[in-house]
Protein backbone atom coordinates (compact mmCIF):
# COMPACT_ATOMS: atom_id res chain seq x y z
CA UNK A 1 0.00 0.00 0.00
CA UNK A 2 2.89 2.12 1.05
CA UNK A 3 4.64 1.63 -2.45
CA UNK A 4 1.34 2.01 -4.15
CA UNK A 5 1.18 5.77 -2.97
CA UNK A 6 4.50 6.49 -2.99
CA UNK A 7 4.65 5.76 -6.67
CA UNK A 8 1.44 7.59 -6.76
CA UNK A 9 3.14 10.78 -5.32
CA UNK A 10 5.91 10.35 -7.51
CA UNK A 11 3.84 10.57 -11.02
CA UNK A 12 2.35 13.54 -9.76
CA UNK A 13 5.44 15.31 -9.20
CA UNK A 14 6.55 14.35 -12.57
CA UNK A 15 3.15 15.66 -13.83
CA UNK A 16 3.73 18.51 -12.20
CA UNK A 17 7.57 18.45 -13.42
CA UNK A 18 6.76 18.32 -16.93
CA UNK A 19 4.53 21.55 -16.38
CA UNK A 20 7.36 23.36 -14.85
CA UNK A 21 9.78 21.91 -17.20
CA UNK A 22 7.63 23.56 -20.28
CA UNK A 23 7.44 27.02 -18.39
CA UNK A 24 11.21 27.28 -17.71
CA UNK A 25 11.53 26.69 -21.29
CA UNK A 26 9.53 29.74 -22.40
CA UNK A 27 10.31 31.58 -19.40
CA UNK A 28 13.90 31.26 -20.34
CA UNK A 29 13.24 32.56 -23.75
CA UNK A 30 11.20 35.39 -22.09
CA UNK A 31 13.82 35.90 -20.51
CA UNK A 32 16.10 36.18 -23.53
CA UNK A 33 14.59 38.81 -24.85
CA UNK A 34 14.75 40.93 -21.75
CA UNK A 35 18.46 40.31 -21.79
CA UNK A 36 18.57 41.46 -25.53
CA UNK A 37 15.89 44.20 -24.35
CA UNK A 38 18.73 45.48 -21.83
CA UNK A 39 21.51 45.50 -24.28
CA UNK A 40 19.86 46.91 -27.39
CA UNK A 41 18.67 50.40 -25.93
CA UNK A 42 21.35 52.83 -24.81
CA UNK A 43 21.31 54.89 -21.82
CA UNK A 44 19.32 58.58 -22.20
CA UNK A 45 20.23 61.36 -20.21
CA UNK A 46 17.07 62.46 -18.55
CA UNK A 47 17.43 66.32 -19.36
CA UNK A 48 18.02 65.61 -23.04
CA UNK A 49 16.34 61.96 -23.38
CA UNK A 50 13.58 61.57 -25.81
CA UNK A 51 10.02 60.32 -23.97
CA UNK A 52 7.19 58.74 -24.82
CA UNK A 53 8.99 55.16 -25.68
CA UNK A 54 11.02 52.62 -24.03
CA UNK A 55 13.74 54.55 -22.28
CA UNK A 56 16.91 53.35 -19.96
CA UNK A 57 18.41 55.15 -17.30
CA UNK A 58 21.42 54.77 -14.87
CA UNK A 59 21.87 57.32 -12.12
CA UNK A 60 21.11 57.19 -8.04
CA UNK A 61 18.46 57.48 -5.63
CA UNK A 62 17.56 60.99 -4.54
CA UNK A 63 15.69 62.09 -1.22
CA UNK A 64 15.02 64.91 0.91
CA UNK A 65 16.82 64.24 4.15
CA UNK A 66 13.50 64.64 6.43
CA UNK A 67 11.77 62.27 3.93
CA UNK A 68 14.51 58.86 4.92
CA UNK A 69 12.54 56.52 6.56
CA UNK A 70 13.95 53.40 8.41
CA UNK A 71 13.12 50.13 7.27
CA UNK A 72 10.90 48.27 9.42
CA UNK A 73 12.84 45.00 9.68
CA UNK A 74 16.26 45.92 9.06
CA UNK A 75 15.63 49.36 10.38
CA UNK A 76 18.43 51.03 8.07
CA UNK A 77 17.63 54.39 6.45
CA UNK A 78 16.02 54.13 3.68
CA UNK A 79 14.40 56.45 0.30
CA UNK A 80 11.75 53.46 -0.45
CA UNK A 81 11.69 49.69 1.36
CA UNK A 82 9.54 46.68 -0.28
CA UNK A 83 7.33 44.13 2.36
CA UNK A 84 6.69 40.93 0.82
CA UNK A 85 4.29 38.96 3.25
CA UNK A 86 4.56 35.11 2.29
CA UNK A 87 2.44 31.93 4.03
CA UNK A 88 4.19 28.44 5.09
CA UNK A 89 1.54 26.17 3.16
CA UNK A 90 1.92 22.50 4.45
CA UNK A 91 1.31 19.54 2.27
CA UNK A 92 0.97 16.16 3.66
CA UNK A 93 4.75 15.64 3.09
CA UNK A 94 6.21 18.97 2.40
CA UNK A 95 5.75 22.64 2.60
CA UNK A 96 6.40 25.89 1.17
CA UNK A 97 6.48 29.58 1.31
CA UNK A 98 3.40 31.41 -0.79
CA UNK A 99 3.49 35.00 -1.50
CA UNK A 100 0.12 36.13 -0.13
CA UNK A 101 0.94 40.65 -0.52
CA UNK A 102 2.88 43.24 -0.64
CA UNK A 103 3.09 46.66 0.05
CA UNK A 104 5.65 49.47 -1.21
CA UNK A 105 6.51 52.48 1.09
CA UNK A 106 5.38 54.74 -1.45
CA UNK A 107 4.04 54.40 -4.70
CA UNK A 108 7.58 55.56 -6.07
CA UNK A 109 11.17 57.30 -5.72
CA UNK A 110 13.27 59.90 -8.13
CA UNK A 111 16.02 59.12 -9.65
CA UNK A 112 18.83 61.85 -10.59
CA UNK A 113 21.70 61.02 -13.27
CA UNK A 114 23.39 64.23 -12.85
CA UNK A 115 22.36 65.54 -15.93
CA UNK A 116 20.03 68.30 -14.25
CA UNK A 117 16.92 66.29 -13.98
CA UNK A 118 15.40 63.47 -12.52
CA UNK A 119 12.78 60.98 -12.78
CA UNK A 120 10.10 59.52 -11.10
CA UNK A 121 9.58 55.50 -10.60
CA UNK A 122 6.46 54.18 -10.00
CA UNK A 123 7.89 50.68 -9.06
CA UNK A 124 3.97 48.77 -9.07
CA UNK A 125 4.22 46.19 -11.57
CA UNK A 126 7.99 46.64 -12.00
CA UNK A 127 10.53 43.51 -12.62
CA UNK A 128 12.67 44.35 -9.60
CA UNK A 129 16.33 42.57 -9.90
CA UNK A 130 17.49 42.99 -6.73
CA UNK A 131 21.77 42.16 -5.45
CA UNK A 132 21.44 40.47 -2.10
CA UNK A 133 19.55 38.81 0.20
CA UNK A 134 16.21 40.65 1.53
CA UNK A 135 16.28 40.89 5.12
CA UNK A 136 12.98 38.65 6.25
CA UNK A 137 11.25 38.02 9.53
CA UNK A 138 9.61 35.40 10.77
CA UNK A 139 6.62 34.65 12.77
CA UNK A 140 3.51 32.44 14.01
CA UNK A 141 0.05 34.55 13.94
CA UNK A 142 -0.15 33.92 17.59
CA UNK A 143 2.91 35.75 18.52
CA UNK A 144 2.26 39.04 16.08
CA UNK A 145 2.33 41.31 19.39
CA UNK A 146 6.04 40.57 19.70
CA UNK A 147 6.03 42.16 16.26
CA UNK A 148 9.07 44.81 15.58
CA UNK A 149 7.32 48.16 16.16
CA UNK A 150 8.03 49.52 12.85
CA UNK A 151 6.98 46.30 10.71
CA UNK A 152 3.54 46.27 13.09
CA UNK A 153 3.32 50.33 12.17
CA UNK A 154 4.17 49.40 8.27
CA UNK A 155 1.25 46.75 8.51
CA UNK A 156 -1.07 49.21 10.12
CA UNK A 157 -0.94 51.74 8.00
CA UNK A 158 -0.54 49.70 5.29
CA UNK A 159 -3.30 47.17 6.16
CA UNK A 160 -5.98 48.72 3.34
CA UNK A 161 -3.83 47.96 0.59
CA UNK A 162 -3.11 43.89 1.98
CA UNK A 163 -5.92 41.83 0.18
CA UNK A 164 -4.90 38.33 1.85
CA UNK A 165 -3.04 39.25 5.27
CA UNK A 166 -4.85 40.25 8.21
CA UNK A 167 -3.12 41.49 11.22
CA UNK A 168 -5.06 39.65 13.83
CA UNK A 169 -3.27 37.32 16.51
CA UNK A 170 -5.01 34.13 16.17
CA UNK A 171 -4.97 31.60 19.12
CA UNK A 172 -2.14 28.48 18.99
CA UNK A 173 -4.35 26.29 17.66
CA UNK A 174 -5.22 28.14 14.65
CA UNK A 175 -1.91 29.84 14.11
CA UNK A 176 -0.34 30.31 10.73
CA UNK A 177 3.29 30.85 9.64
CA UNK A 178 4.28 33.93 8.19
CA UNK A 179 7.60 35.07 6.47
CA UNK A 180 8.33 39.17 6.00
CA UNK A 181 10.60 39.51 3.30
CA UNK A 182 11.87 43.56 3.03
CA UNK A 183 14.49 45.01 0.43
CA UNK A 184 14.91 48.94 0.26
CA UNK A 185 16.89 51.83 -1.93
CA UNK A 186 19.57 53.77 0.20
CA UNK A 187 19.88 57.12 -0.71
CA UNK A 188 22.36 57.53 -3.61
CA UNK A 189 22.33 53.94 -4.29
CA UNK A 190 22.97 52.90 -7.62
CA UNK A 191 19.86 52.56 -10.09
CA UNK A 192 18.78 50.99 -13.00
CA UNK A 193 15.71 51.70 -14.65
CA UNK A 194 14.47 50.47 -18.28
CA UNK A 195 11.00 51.16 -19.22
CA UNK A 196 8.28 53.43 -21.15
CA UNK A 197 8.72 56.63 -19.93
CA UNK A 198 5.98 59.79 -20.04
CA UNK A 199 6.82 63.34 -20.11
CA UNK A 200 7.10 64.77 -16.39
CA UNK A 201 7.53 68.43 -17.26
CA UNK A 202 4.56 69.86 -15.66
CA UNK A 203 4.27 73.80 -17.52
CA UNK A 204 2.57 76.30 -14.80
CA UNK A 205 -0.90 76.87 -15.45
CA UNK A 206 -1.41 80.73 -16.46
CA UNK A 207 -2.25 82.57 -13.18
CA UNK A 208 -5.98 84.39 -12.79
CA UNK A 209 -4.61 88.35 -12.68
CA UNK A 210 -5.27 89.43 -9.16
CA UNK A 211 -7.74 91.61 -8.16
CA UNK A 212 -4.70 93.94 -6.19
CA UNK A 213 -2.62 93.81 -9.50
CA UNK A 214 -5.92 94.81 -11.55
CA UNK A 215 -6.33 97.93 -9.52
CA UNK A 216 -2.57 98.90 -9.52
CA UNK A 217 -2.25 98.87 -13.13
CA UNK A 218 -5.62 100.37 -13.89
CA UNK A 219 -4.18 103.51 -12.31
CA UNK A 220 -1.38 103.05 -14.39
CA UNK A 221 -2.85 103.13 -17.22
CA UNK A 222 -5.06 106.37 -16.25
CA UNK A 223 -2.06 108.09 -15.20
CA UNK A 224 0.52 107.58 -18.08
CA UNK A 225 0.10 109.65 -20.55
CA UNK A 226 2.03 107.11 -22.98
CA UNK A 227 -0.14 104.20 -21.82
CA UNK A 228 -3.27 105.99 -22.23
CA UNK A 229 -2.57 106.68 -25.71
CA UNK A 230 -1.37 102.94 -26.30
CA UNK A 231 -4.86 101.72 -25.27
CA UNK A 232 -6.95 104.67 -26.59
CA UNK A 233 -8.25 102.50 -29.29
CA UNK A 234 -10.65 105.06 -30.87
CA UNK A 235 -7.90 107.92 -30.73
CA UNK A 236 -10.68 110.13 -29.38
CA UNK A 237 -8.28 111.22 -26.25
CA UNK A 238 -10.38 110.13 -23.57
CA UNK A 239 -10.29 106.11 -22.27
CA UNK A 240 -13.67 104.84 -22.05
CA UNK A 241 -14.18 102.37 -19.44
CA UNK A 242 -13.89 99.48 -22.08
CA UNK A 243 -10.63 100.69 -22.99
CA UNK A 244 -9.46 101.16 -19.45
CA UNK A 245 -10.37 97.99 -18.46
CA UNK A 246 -8.75 96.28 -21.73
CA UNK A 247 -5.10 98.07 -20.59
CA UNK A 248 -5.38 97.40 -16.70
CA UNK A 249 -5.57 94.07 -17.95
CA UNK A 250 -2.59 93.94 -20.39
CA UNK A 251 -0.50 96.19 -18.13
CA UNK A 252 -1.67 94.20 -14.91
CA UNK A 253 -0.58 90.45 -16.39
CA UNK A 254 2.89 92.42 -17.76
CA UNK A 255 3.35 93.51 -14.05
CA UNK A 256 2.36 89.96 -12.72
CA UNK A 257 4.78 88.02 -15.02
CA UNK A 258 7.60 90.37 -14.20
CA UNK A 259 7.10 89.36 -10.24
CA UNK A 260 6.13 86.13 -11.35
CA UNK A 261 9.45 85.14 -13.37
CA UNK A 262 11.23 83.68 -10.11
CA UNK A 263 8.64 82.01 -8.83
CA UNK A 264 7.57 80.63 -12.14
CA UNK A 265 10.79 78.80 -12.90
CA UNK A 266 11.09 77.61 -9.84
CA UNK A 267 7.32 75.82 -10.41
CA UNK A 268 9.08 74.08 -13.51
CA UNK A 269 9.29 70.90 -12.33
CA UNK A 270 12.61 69.50 -12.27
CA UNK A 271 11.33 65.92 -13.11
CA UNK A 272 11.65 65.60 -16.55
CA UNK A 273 10.49 61.62 -16.96
CA UNK A 274 7.56 59.59 -15.35
CA UNK A 275 8.09 55.35 -15.70
CA UNK A 276 5.17 53.85 -14.88
CA UNK A 277 4.27 50.33 -15.84
CA UNK A 278 2.75 50.09 -19.15
CA UNK A 279 1.87 46.76 -21.32
CA UNK A 280 3.70 45.71 -23.64
CA UNK A 281 6.24 47.42 -22.60
CA UNK A 282 9.39 45.99 -20.53
CA UNK A 283 9.91 47.55 -16.58
CA UNK A 284 12.92 46.87 -14.82
CA UNK A 285 14.75 48.18 -11.92
CA UNK A 286 17.68 47.71 -10.38
CA UNK A 287 20.26 48.29 -7.95
CA UNK A 288 22.98 46.00 -9.94
CA UNK A 289 25.13 47.57 -12.43
CA UNK A 290 24.00 47.05 -16.46
CA UNK A 291 26.59 44.57 -17.32
CA UNK A 292 26.12 42.22 -14.37
CA UNK A 293 22.35 42.54 -14.81
CA UNK A 294 23.02 41.29 -17.80
CA UNK A 295 25.07 38.77 -17.16
CA UNK A 296 22.63 37.35 -14.37
CA UNK A 297 19.95 37.67 -16.49
CA UNK A 298 21.42 35.84 -18.79
CA UNK A 299 22.76 32.84 -16.29
CA UNK A 300 19.18 32.06 -15.50
CA UNK A 301 17.74 32.55 -18.72
CA UNK A 302 20.53 29.36 -19.81
CA UNK A 303 19.60 27.60 -17.08
CA UNK A 304 15.64 27.53 -17.65
CA UNK A 305 16.23 27.14 -21.23
CA UNK A 306 18.17 24.13 -20.64
CA UNK A 307 16.91 23.16 -17.37
CA UNK A 308 13.43 23.23 -18.40
CA UNK A 309 13.19 20.55 -21.31
CA UNK A 310 15.32 18.29 -19.20
CA UNK A 311 13.33 18.02 -16.69
CA UNK A 312 9.78 18.15 -18.72
CA UNK A 313 11.42 14.98 -20.81
CA UNK A 314 12.44 13.05 -17.81
CA UNK A 315 9.43 13.27 -16.28
CA UNK A 316 7.65 12.79 -19.53
CA UNK A 317 10.13 9.40 -19.92
CA UNK A 318 8.82 8.38 -16.16
CA UNK A 319 5.04 8.96 -17.13
CA UNK A 320 5.29 7.53 -20.00
CA UNK A 321 7.56 4.12 -18.34
CA UNK A 322 4.66 4.00 -15.35
CA UNK A 323 1.58 4.10 -18.04
CA UNK A 324 3.26 1.41 -19.70
CA UNK A 325 3.60 -0.82 -16.80
CA UNK A 326 -0.12 0.40 -16.00
CA UNK A 327 -1.46 -0.72 -18.99
CA UNK B 1 6.60 3.45 -29.90
CA UNK B 2 8.81 2.59 -26.85
CA UNK B 3 9.77 4.91 -23.92
CA UNK B 4 13.39 5.83 -25.38
CA UNK B 5 11.64 6.55 -28.41
CA UNK B 6 9.29 8.77 -26.96
CA UNK B 7 12.29 10.37 -25.02
CA UNK B 8 14.34 10.98 -28.25
CA UNK B 9 11.25 12.73 -29.74
CA UNK B 10 10.90 14.96 -27.27
CA UNK B 11 13.69 16.14 -27.14
CA UNK B 12 13.83 16.79 -30.85
CA UNK B 13 10.74 18.79 -30.45
CA UNK B 14 12.27 20.76 -27.64
CA UNK B 15 15.56 21.26 -29.70
CA UNK B 16 13.79 21.98 -32.68
CA UNK B 17 11.15 24.67 -31.28
CA UNK B 18 14.65 26.13 -29.38
CA UNK B 19 15.67 27.15 -32.33
CA UNK B 20 12.68 28.22 -34.02
CA UNK B 21 12.03 30.55 -30.95
CA UNK B 22 15.49 31.50 -30.67
CA UNK B 23 15.54 32.33 -34.89
CA UNK B 24 12.21 34.34 -34.34
CA UNK B 25 14.09 36.42 -31.46
CA UNK B 26 16.83 37.10 -33.52
CA UNK B 27 14.94 38.06 -36.20
CA UNK B 28 12.58 40.92 -34.02
CA UNK B 29 15.84 41.78 -32.03
CA UNK B 30 17.65 42.57 -35.41
CA UNK B 31 14.31 44.50 -36.50
CA UNK B 32 14.17 46.20 -33.17
CA UNK B 33 17.38 47.08 -33.49
CA UNK B 34 17.00 48.85 -37.01
CA UNK B 35 13.58 50.51 -36.04
CA UNK B 36 15.96 52.22 -32.53
CA UNK B 37 17.95 54.03 -35.19
CA UNK B 38 15.37 55.45 -36.79
CA UNK B 39 13.75 56.16 -33.79
CA UNK B 40 16.82 57.79 -32.30
CA UNK B 41 17.55 59.73 -35.83
CA UNK B 42 13.93 60.84 -35.39
CA UNK B 43 14.94 62.31 -31.78
CA UNK B 44 17.42 63.65 -33.23
CA UNK B 45 15.89 65.09 -36.17
CA UNK B 46 13.18 67.60 -33.97
CA UNK B 47 15.86 69.13 -32.59
CA UNK B 48 17.58 70.23 -35.40
CA UNK B 49 13.91 71.26 -36.66
CA UNK B 50 13.45 73.44 -34.16
CA UNK B 51 17.17 74.89 -34.00
CA UNK B 52 16.28 75.98 -37.48
CA UNK B 53 13.47 77.38 -36.57
CA UNK B 54 15.44 79.52 -33.97
CA UNK B 55 18.03 81.05 -36.68
CA UNK B 56 16.20 83.19 -39.03
CA UNK B 57 14.89 84.88 -35.62
CA UNK B 58 18.90 84.97 -34.29
CA UNK B 59 20.11 86.19 -37.61
CA UNK B 60 17.48 89.11 -37.35
CA UNK B 61 18.34 90.23 -33.86
CA UNK B 62 21.83 90.41 -35.16
CA UNK B 63 21.36 92.12 -38.54
CA UNK B 64 19.92 94.67 -36.78
CA UNK B 65 23.40 95.57 -35.27
CA UNK B 66 24.67 97.38 -38.73
CA UNK B 67 28.14 97.06 -37.42
CA UNK B 68 27.83 92.97 -36.89
CA UNK B 69 29.95 90.27 -39.03
CA UNK B 70 28.22 90.17 -41.73
CA UNK B 71 30.08 86.76 -42.92
CA UNK B 72 29.83 85.01 -39.65
CA UNK B 73 25.76 85.29 -40.50
CA UNK B 74 26.15 84.10 -43.57
CA UNK B 75 27.77 81.42 -42.96
CA UNK B 76 25.12 80.53 -40.33
CA UNK B 77 22.40 80.82 -43.05
CA UNK B 78 24.39 79.28 -45.87
CA UNK B 79 24.90 76.08 -43.75
CA UNK B 80 21.80 75.97 -42.59
CA UNK B 81 20.43 76.15 -46.38
CA UNK B 82 22.77 73.44 -46.92
CA UNK B 83 21.03 70.91 -44.18
CA UNK B 84 17.54 71.60 -46.52
CA UNK B 85 19.62 70.15 -48.97
CA UNK B 86 21.11 67.28 -47.63
CA UNK B 87 19.82 63.65 -48.26
CA UNK B 88 22.45 61.00 -46.05
CA UNK B 89 22.83 61.10 -42.18
CA UNK B 90 26.87 61.99 -43.58
CA UNK B 91 25.47 64.75 -45.36
CA UNK B 92 23.25 66.11 -42.27
CA UNK B 93 25.69 65.64 -40.01
CA UNK B 94 28.47 67.57 -41.86
CA UNK B 95 25.49 69.99 -42.34
CA UNK B 96 24.79 70.14 -38.79
CA UNK B 97 28.28 70.64 -37.65
CA UNK B 98 28.56 73.50 -40.04
CA UNK B 99 25.18 75.17 -38.47
CA UNK B 100 26.93 74.80 -34.51
CA UNK B 101 30.67 75.84 -35.71
CA UNK B 102 28.99 78.94 -37.15
CA UNK B 103 27.07 79.27 -34.01
CA UNK B 104 29.71 79.08 -31.88
CA UNK B 105 31.49 81.91 -33.91
CA UNK B 106 28.45 83.91 -33.72
CA UNK B 107 28.06 83.49 -29.88
CA UNK B 108 31.84 84.35 -29.66
CA UNK B 109 31.89 87.54 -31.61
CA UNK B 110 28.64 88.58 -29.71
CA UNK B 111 30.94 89.44 -26.44
CA UNK B 112 32.08 92.56 -28.40
CA UNK B 113 28.53 93.83 -28.35
CA UNK B 114 27.37 94.94 -24.69
CA UNK B 115 24.09 96.45 -26.54
CA UNK B 116 23.80 92.86 -28.44
CA UNK B 117 24.30 91.05 -25.19
CA UNK B 118 21.83 92.35 -22.88
CA UNK B 119 18.89 92.39 -25.97
CA UNK B 120 16.46 90.48 -23.77
CA UNK B 121 15.39 88.49 -27.44
CA UNK B 122 18.91 87.93 -28.30
CA UNK B 123 19.73 86.59 -24.74
CA UNK B 124 16.51 84.31 -24.88
CA UNK B 125 17.65 82.90 -28.41
CA UNK B 126 21.02 82.49 -27.10
CA UNK B 127 19.85 80.39 -24.24
CA UNK B 128 17.16 78.18 -26.30
CA UNK B 129 19.94 77.24 -29.03
CA UNK B 130 22.31 76.71 -26.13
CA UNK B 131 20.16 74.63 -24.80
CA UNK B 132 19.29 72.83 -28.22
CA UNK B 133 22.86 71.94 -29.03
CA UNK B 134 23.42 70.22 -25.26
CA UNK B 135 19.78 68.27 -26.37
CA UNK B 136 21.57 67.62 -29.58
CA UNK B 137 24.80 66.12 -28.66
CA UNK B 138 23.40 63.89 -25.95
CA UNK B 139 20.67 62.73 -28.57
CA UNK B 140 23.71 62.64 -30.91
CA UNK B 141 25.48 60.15 -28.62
CA UNK B 142 21.97 57.85 -28.29
CA UNK B 143 21.65 57.84 -32.21
CA UNK B 144 25.60 56.34 -32.26
CA UNK B 145 25.09 53.75 -29.46
CA UNK B 146 22.18 53.09 -31.22
CA UNK B 147 24.23 52.28 -34.62
CA UNK B 148 27.03 50.78 -32.76
CA UNK B 149 24.80 48.07 -30.74
CA UNK B 150 23.36 46.95 -34.86
CA UNK B 151 26.58 47.31 -36.38
CA UNK B 152 28.05 45.00 -33.70
CA UNK B 153 25.00 42.55 -33.77
CA UNK B 154 24.60 42.26 -37.22
CA UNK B 155 28.18 41.07 -37.57
CA UNK B 156 27.74 38.59 -34.75
CA UNK B 157 27.15 34.83 -34.94
CA UNK B 158 24.21 33.58 -34.84
CA UNK B 159 22.78 37.16 -35.68
CA UNK B 160 25.06 37.78 -38.59
CA UNK B 161 23.06 35.03 -40.71
CA UNK B 162 19.79 36.52 -40.33
CA UNK B 163 21.39 40.21 -41.03
CA UNK B 164 22.64 38.56 -44.26
CA UNK B 165 19.29 37.16 -45.24
CA UNK B 166 17.92 40.33 -44.62
CA UNK B 167 20.09 42.32 -46.71
CA UNK B 168 21.22 44.23 -43.27
CA UNK B 169 24.23 46.45 -44.16
CA UNK B 170 26.51 48.27 -41.17
CA UNK B 171 25.15 51.81 -40.92
CA UNK B 172 26.65 55.26 -40.67
CA UNK B 173 27.81 56.58 -37.03
CA UNK B 174 26.59 60.62 -36.70
CA UNK B 175 30.38 62.12 -36.67
CA UNK B 176 31.12 65.81 -34.91
CA UNK B 177 32.37 67.80 -38.52
CA UNK B 178 35.94 68.97 -38.31
CA UNK B 179 34.60 72.35 -38.23
CA UNK B 180 33.06 71.76 -35.17
CA UNK B 181 36.00 70.23 -33.83
CA UNK B 182 37.71 73.82 -34.41
CA UNK B 183 38.27 75.81 -31.67
CA UNK B 184 36.05 79.44 -32.46
CA UNK B 185 38.11 82.03 -34.01
CA UNK B 186 37.20 84.93 -32.13
CA UNK B 187 39.48 87.06 -33.66
CA UNK B 188 37.32 87.50 -36.92
CA UNK B 189 36.93 90.86 -38.40
CA UNK B 190 36.06 92.63 -35.13
CA UNK B 191 34.39 95.86 -35.76
CA UNK B 192 36.04 99.02 -34.98
CA UNK B 193 34.49 101.22 -32.41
Amino acid sequence: MDAANAINNFTIYCVIGLGAGIYWFVAGFRELKQKRTIQDIPTSKIATGAVGTNVEIKGQVICDEEKVIPAPISETPSVFYSIEIQKLVRNKNSSYWKSIDRFYSDKGFFVDDGSGADALVYIEGATVKRKGKPAEFQLASNNFNTMPPLLSQALTKNAAKLKRFKLKSTSWLFSDKYRFLEWYFKPSDSIYVLGFAESGLKVPKRRKLKFKTFLKAKKLVASDPKLKKRFDSNKDGVLTPEELEWGAKVIGEQLDAKYDKKQTKELVSKTKMIFKHKKPHPFIVSNMHEENLVKSIAMTSTLKMIGGPIVAVACLGYLVFTLKNFL
Amino acid sequence: MGTLAIIVLALFLFAALGIVIYAVSIYNGLISLKENIKKSWGNIDVILKQRHDELPKLISVCESYAAFEKGVLDRVMKARENYFRANTVAQKAQASGDISAGLKSLFALSENFPELKANENFMQLQNRISHLEESLADRREFYNDSVNNYNIRIQQIPDVIVANILGYRQEEMFEVSEEERKDVDVKIKLPKF
